[in-house]
């Protein structure tokens, strides 16, 4: 660790090429985006690590583009976040995701797969079970810290759509979590 | 930061999962063969690396370009300075005193050819002597010429032409219109 600041490392990069700068830099940002990724894509490592890389090589190309008016963690995060929804169209093969679909029937089939195998998820694996569209909100607004104007600019939904998602996501966490307040849930919607 | 909002859907998300999402981790370590291959993308792309390669060359350019242009420079200025014109004025007065130790050997030559023609007991009447004689009187009307041209107010190189055309009519060029431009 050179001690340097993200700002220093970066400027190293740009004009030397720098390849220790490049690995300080890495090292401070990686565990946290992919984190991100995992969690968003919900898959297996091998595809959030194709993911973080071809962030890391879109960032890298695009630092010339980086001007510092937000941290170069929230812009790489940006870019993390665009490459995983690429990857999560190619891999639905749907272009969006993000409308509120029929929330309710999805819930019951897998609350119902849940109680048949009598699985107990924690909140990790609940999530990564959500519906791209919610998961994605969930993980930006709950996790990532992000609000509601944020997530609408970076997804190019609209607020009411990423509030939606999220009350989707949310309640269906809670039947996921606890099975026996499925019945309830349920009824409290339809009534 | 504090994202957390009021509004149509609060009471549905009254649940309360805020101390759930705290335990989840924020960060997770990638394997290390993830970097490896990251750097290797990077530097296939020409993103890392590159110009630690590349700065010996566009060094030794920058040098180059800039050693090139002082050069020029100094040339120029060299060129402009009172120095150079000098330099140049010598340089052309070096050429006239050539020219004019040219001029003084083939006179000499000519003075000296005129002498050896004249002393020759076979100037006289012989037929080779009319011949020389009129190659020396030709060259020296060529030579009254050029002296005319190079000093039309000279009387000495006007007289001694005029002298030759009265003298020998039939000096090549006595027919043709005077090449002497009058000022």
């Amino acid at each position: 660790m050179t001690g340097k600041t993200d700002a220093e490392l970066i400027e190293s990069i740009r004009l030397d090429g720098s390849e220790r700068a490049f690995r300080e830099l890495y090292g401070r940002h990686t565990p946290r985006l992919y984190q991100l990724v995992l969690r968003i894509l919900a898959g297996g490592a091998a595809d959030a690590e194709d993911v973080v890389q071809e962030t890391w090589v879109r960032a890298t190309t695009s630092l010339a583009r980086f001007r510092g008016d937000s941290s170069f963690g929230t812009w790489l995060t940006g870019i993390g976040l665009n490459r995983a929804r690429d990857f999560l169209r190619h891999r639905s093969r749907r272009p969006a995701g993000f409308e509120v679909d029929d929330g309710d029937a999805w819930l019951e089939r897998v609350s119902a797969r849940v109680d048949d195998t009598g699985e107990r998820v924690d909140l990790e694996r609940a999530i990564s079970i959500l519906p791209d569209g919610y998961r994605v909100v969930f993980v930006l607004y709950e996790i990532e810290g992000f609000n509601h104007g944020e997530i609408a600019r970076r997804l190019g939904i609209s607020e009411g759509t990423s509030k939606s998602q999220l009350h989707h996501a949310r309640r269906a966490l809670r039947v996921l979590l606890e099975p026996s307040s499925m019945r309830t849930a349920l009824e409290a919607n339809h009534g | 930061m504090d994202n957390r909002e009021s509004g149509m859907y609060h009471d549905a998300d009254s649940w309360e999962l805020t101390p759930l999402i705290d335990t989840l981790p924020r960060e997770d370590e990638a394997s290390d063969m993830l970097e490896e291959r990251t750097v290797r993308a990077l530097r296939a792309a020409g993103l890392l690396g590159r110009r630690r390669i590349a700065r010996p060359w566009f060094a030794g350019a920058a040098a180059a370009a800039i050693a090139l242009f002082a050069s020029g420079l100094a040339i120029g200025q060299w060129i402009g300075s009172s120095n150079a014109t000098s330099a140049m004025v010598a340089q052309h007065n070096a050429n006239l005193q050539q020219t004019a130790a040219v001029v003084e050997r083939a006179g000499n030559a000519y003075v000296q050819a005129l002498s050896a023609l004249a002393e020759s007991p076979q100037s006289r009447g012989s037929a080779d002597a009319m011949y020389a004689r009129e190659t020396a009187l030709t060259i020296l009307h060529q030579a009254a010429n050029q002296m005319v041209r190079l000093a039309p107010n000279d009387p000495v190189s006007v007289n001694i032409l005029q002298g030759l055309d009265q003298a020998n009519p039939r000096t090549p060029d006595r027919r043709k219109p005077r090449r002497v431009i009058w000022f």
